[in-house]
Formats: structure tokens, C-alpha cells, sequence
């Protein structure tokens, strides 16, 4: 019979409608919509974001030795050589092992987010964060050393690779 | 305490005698009509505010989304920035489209969806006026708008435009039967065309004594107020936008009132006709100021009822449409209209008659659904039938 089916599609939406209310409502803390719990599922982007997998690929960031904490980069100019959009420029001083990096720029408007740059670093020293929150109102979007370096103490990774 | 009793019918009387204290009559007559139009016509834009916002809540909420809720708190201004977006748009017309058809259907469609207000109850003698004739004047009304639908399809020079009108103009036609014949039952019982003096009659609301009228009325309202799963009107996924697929800015913002102010309308007309209009259970007698509240609340009710089958159910198919028109909801309307009359002149009493109507319409209920069954199951076989004999 069509009038049960009617019945039964209206009783769906109306249990619905009353569980958006009583159900969750609030802002998941670092978890994934559960249809389970009721309530809204959609995620309320600016004020709940959603945990990004391990793999995810964001933008560049700089690792420091836990123990020295100075950065691990050694100026070595892999990452430039591997990097296809060019968007890396490397400035370093020092001899040898004594040899740091003094300047990095990013250009992440080039960036395509490939991670060759990482795979080809050998001193633990980049690793793509899972930062994806990009968009700026101004041009400015070569990223230098400091906030590099910050974006990986915000991340508190001091390995490359983990995940993968 | 005995003006606040009926404060609205206090008010409206204490303020015409303060102007007939330095006016002529018919001054007061016209400054009184005057202030009554500007009350129904805030009303009826007002509603266009509420609902809109009401239905992308509810509609967000039945799909698990919260719905608009960034202007203000609970997204109440987002109406507001709805409409300064659509006042800054840039008015087009197309290329060949017939200018003053194109100008004049967006006003043909609001100005009768308004002029509906003038006769609805909104409580005890909180109303624009009593014609006696009220119901008939809102189905005249409700013609018009097909008119206007008509032209806006046929002036804008676009397919899509002209297809999504001649559909609605189809199905709003064909609606309008089963839809006038139970008024017509309606007004059997009660008696009078009047809005005021079919409320009046409601001992027992007619939802409770003839069900059956009042679910063909509310399948056709539907249908008239092109609203889902009757929109075939928009059909999105067909028809680009129907028929205002070449209007913007404020000639698509007048379609669009019009439609919200319709559907208030129908409302209030279902709420007048079925639901006992301002009465419940012996409240309005008491406290005559709460009439247009418990009005507004039964309203409020039906309006949700129309947004929960929207958000509940899929668009029908255009012959479909037009089949449950003509070979169920009409008939079904005829039988109603029969079991109406009879009932009414061989019962006496009001509310032996609301009994009676009751049990008949559940005997009709229990005949139709068979019939349905019955004639749904062979035309199922024969469909299978047809299948299974098509060679491969």
C-alpha cells in the first residue's frame, strides 16, 4: 500500500527533524560525523574543523633537532633540485657538517604539494604538515624560514615519514 | 480588563470613534479601510520574511544541517541579506521577449496572492472584511494567477520558460476542480460562503466529521501552491527554473513573495475551512484576544505540514500529476460532495450530523483504499504482462 509507505517516509523525516534538535549539536572535538549519534551531521566548518589523515598532504614545514633545537636543514639544495614547480630557494653557510641553513623560502602559490621535496631530503629536516587552511586576503604566500619553523613546532613532528 | 479582553476589536472600535469625533463618516470609513490594508498587506510581506527563513531551517533540520545561521543569532537577518542581495541585482530583459507582458506578470501574480488577505479571519472580528461571498472571491482569486503564470512563460522568448508554464498552467487547472468541489462541500454543511460564518459553524472542526474533504482539499492545495511534490512548476532538474527562468532581482523577488504569501494564505484558507479558524475548544468565548493567536498557531501547524511532505517527498511525474487529478482526486470529490448532501439533509443536529459524515467518510476510506488496491494490482499485472511479452 502506497498510504503506508507515505506514513512511514513522513515518520523518517519528522524523527529527523526532532533528533537535529535533541541530538548533537555541538562541535565534534577533533572526530568525524557519526550518523549514529543523531543531531547535525554536516560539519560546522569555521568553528569545527574535521582531523586530517596522517597522509594528508598541506603545506611545507621546517623540523628541528629535539635535543639542540636547531633546524635539521643542512642547505644541502636536494629539495631545489627535486622540487618541479621550483618553488624552493635555499641559502646556507659553513663548511661541512658545520654547514646550516641561514634563509628557505617557500612559494606556496606554486607549490603542488607533491612531497618530492621530502622524499629526497636526507637530514629529517621537511616533512608537509597538515596545515590546509591556505587562502590569505594579500600576495604574500612565500613563506620563510621562521614560520616554517613554526608550523613545525605547532605540528611537533621530528621525523619525516611516519605515516608513510 | 474588559477592553484588554478583546483588545483588537477595542482598539479598532475606540479609534474610529475618536476620528468620528471631528470627522465626517465617510472620512473615518476611508481612513479605517486605509489602515486596514496596511496592516493585511504588512502582514502578508512579513510572512514572506518568516517563512522563508522557516522553511530553509526545517527544511535543513529534517536533512540533518542546521540551515542558514551566520546572520545574526539563529540566522534571522538572513532573509534581510536575501533581499538587499536581490534589490542590488541587475533587471534583465531578454532579447524578444514582449516588454510590458514581461513587466506587468510579476505584479498580476502578488496583487491577487494580497488581495486574498482581505477576507481571511484572523480572529473574532479581527479581519479586513466579512464578504459574503468570501470563498468565492479567493477562488476567483486563485485563477488569476495562472494568468500571470501564463505570460511570464510566454513573454520571456525562452523554451524552458513557456514548457514550465504550460505545465503548471495544466496542472493548477486541473487542480482547481477537486479543490473547488470540496469548498463546495464545505459550504454545503455550513451552509454560507461567508469566511466569519463558516468558522462560526465548526461545533465540530470539519477535519474531524469529513476527512475525506479535507484530504483532497490538502492534495490539491498543494498542487496549487506548485509546491513539492507537486512542483513541477520549478522542476529544477528539468526546467532550468520554469516559468521565471528569465526574471532577476526584484521581478524574480515578486514571483517569489507571491509564492510564500500563497502559501500563508492557503493556510489560513485550510485553517478557516477545516481546522475551526480562531476557535478551540471554547477558548475564544473566554478571552476573545487570544483568537488571532490560536488562529496564527493552527496556521503556523499546517504550514509545517507543508514543509515536512517537502522535505519528505520526491517530485511526481507531470502525467502522473495529472492522472491523480482527473481519475481519483475529481471523482473522489464528487462521492464526497454526494455523502456531504445526503448527510446534511437527512441528519438533524449538529453534531449527530459531524458523527454520521465521520463514520461515512471512514466507510468511504475502507472502499477507495480496496478500489485502489484492487485497480492498482491489475494495472501492476498488466504492465508485467507487457514486459515480459516484448521481444528481446
Amino acid at each position: 500500500m502506497f498510504i503506508r509507505g507515505m506514513v512511514k517516509g513522513l515518520s523518517v523525516t519528522l524523527k529527523h527533524f526532532v533528533q537535529s534538535y535533541l541530538g548533537h549539536t555541538g562541535i565534534r572535538d577533533g572526530q568525524r560525523p557519526d550518523p549514529t549519534l543523531g543531531g547535525f551531521f554536516t560539519v560546522q566548518y569555521p568553528e569545527e574543523k574535521l582531523p586530517m589523515f596522517p597522509r594528508f598532504r598541506g603545506a611545507l614545514m621546517h623540523l628541528r633537532d629535539p635535543e639542540t633545537g636547531e633546524p635539521n636543514c643542512t642547505a644541502c639544495n636536494l629539495c631545489v633540485r627535486a622540487c618541479p614547480q621550483q618553488c624552493i630557494e635555499v641559502e646556507g653557510e659553513g663548511k661541512g657538517k658545520e654547514r646550516k641553513v641561514t634563509a628557505y623560502r617557500y612559494d606556496l602559490a606554486r607549490c603542488i604539494f607533491c612531497r618530492l621535496c621530502v622524499e629526497s631530503c636526507n637530514f629529517n629536516a621537511i616533512e608537509l604538515s597538515q596545515e590546509y587552511e591556505l587562502s590569505t586576503y594579500s600576495r604574500d604566500m612565500v613563506w620563510d624560514l621562521e614560520k616554517l619553523l613554526a608550523l613545525g613546532d605547532q605540528y611537533g613532528v621530528h621525523e619525516t615519514g611516519k605515516a608513510w | 480588563m474588559e477592553f484588554v479582553r478583546d483588545l483588537f476589536v477595542n482598539i479598532g472600535a475606540w479609534f474610529s470613534g475618536w476620528l468620528g469625533g471631528f470627522l465626517p463618516a465617510w472620512a473615518v470609513t476611508l481612513i479605517m479601510g486605509l489602515i486596514g490594508v496596511i496592516i493585511l498587506v504588512v502582514i502578508g510581506l512579513s510572512s514572506v520574511l518568516v517563512l522563508t527563513l522557516g522553511e530553509r531551517k526545517v527544511i535543513g533540520r529534517i536533512q540533518d544541517r542546521p540551515g542558514p545561521n551566520r546572520w545574526g543569532p539563529f540566522g534571522i537577518f538572513q532573509p534581510v541579506a536575501d533581499g538587499i542581495k536581490m534589490l542590488t541585482k541587475e533587471d534583465i530583459v531578454p532579447r524578444g521577449a514582449d516588454y510590458w507582458m514581461h513587466l506587468l506578470a510579476p505584479i498580476i501574480i502578488i496583487v491577487p496572492a494580497l488581495l486574498i488577505y482581505a477576507v481571511l479571519p484572523f480572529g473574532a472580528g479581527v479581519r479586513g472584511t466579512d464578504l459574503n461571498i468570501g470563498i468565492l472571491y479567493i477562488v476567483a482569486l486563485g485563477s488569476i494567477g495562472t494568468v500571470a503564470i501564463l505570460m511570464a512563460g510566454w513573454s520571456s522568448n525562452n523554451k524552458y520558460a513557456l514548457l514550465g508554464a504550460f505545465r503548471v498552467v495544466a496542472q493548477l487547472i486541473s487542480y482547481e476542480i477537486p479543490m473547488v468541489l470540496s469548498i463546495v462541500a464545505v459550504v454545503l454543511l455550513s451552509g454560507s460562503m461567508s469566511m466569519v460564518k463558516i468558522v462560526e459553524s465548526q461545533t465540530v472542526p470539519y477535519i474531524v466529521a469529513m476527512p475525506m474533504v479535507f484530504l483532497v482539499y490538502l492534495v490539491s492545495a498543494f498542487a496549487e501552491l506548485y509546491r513539492a511534490p507537486f512542483d513541477m512548476i520549478e522542476a529544477d532538474s528539468e526546467l532550468v527554473a520554469g516559468y521565471f527562468t528569465e526574471y532577476s532581482g526584484m521581478k524574480f523577488v515578486m514571483f517569489f513573495m507571491a509564492e510564500y504569501i500563497n502559501l500563508m494564505a492557503m493556510s489560513a484558507i485550510i485553517t478557516t475551512l477545516f481546522l475551526g479558524g480562531w476557535r478551540f475548544l471554547g477558548v475564544e468565548r473566554l478571552l476573545p484576544l487570544l483568537s488571532p493567536f490560536i488562529f496564527f498557531a493552527k496556521c503556523g501547524a499546517m504550514i509545517f505540514l507543508f514543509w515536512w511532505v517537502r522535505g519528505t517527498f520526491p517530485r511526481i511525474r507531470i502525467d502522473h500529476l495529472l492522472a491523480l487529478a482527473w481519475k481519483f482526486l475529481v471523482p473522489l470529490a464528487l462521492v464526497n460532495l454526494m455523502i456531504v448532501g445526503l448527510v446534511d439533509k437527512l441528519v438533524e443536529g449538529a453534531l449527530l450530523t459531524g458523527v454520521v459524515l465521520l463514520v461515512a467518510n471512514i466507510v468511504e476510506v475502507v472502499i477507495v483504499l480496496a478500489i485502489l488496491s484492487l485497480v492498482g494490482h491489475k494495472t501492476r499485472s498488466k504492465r508485467l504482462q507487457r514486459i515480459t511479452a516484448r521481444p528481446r
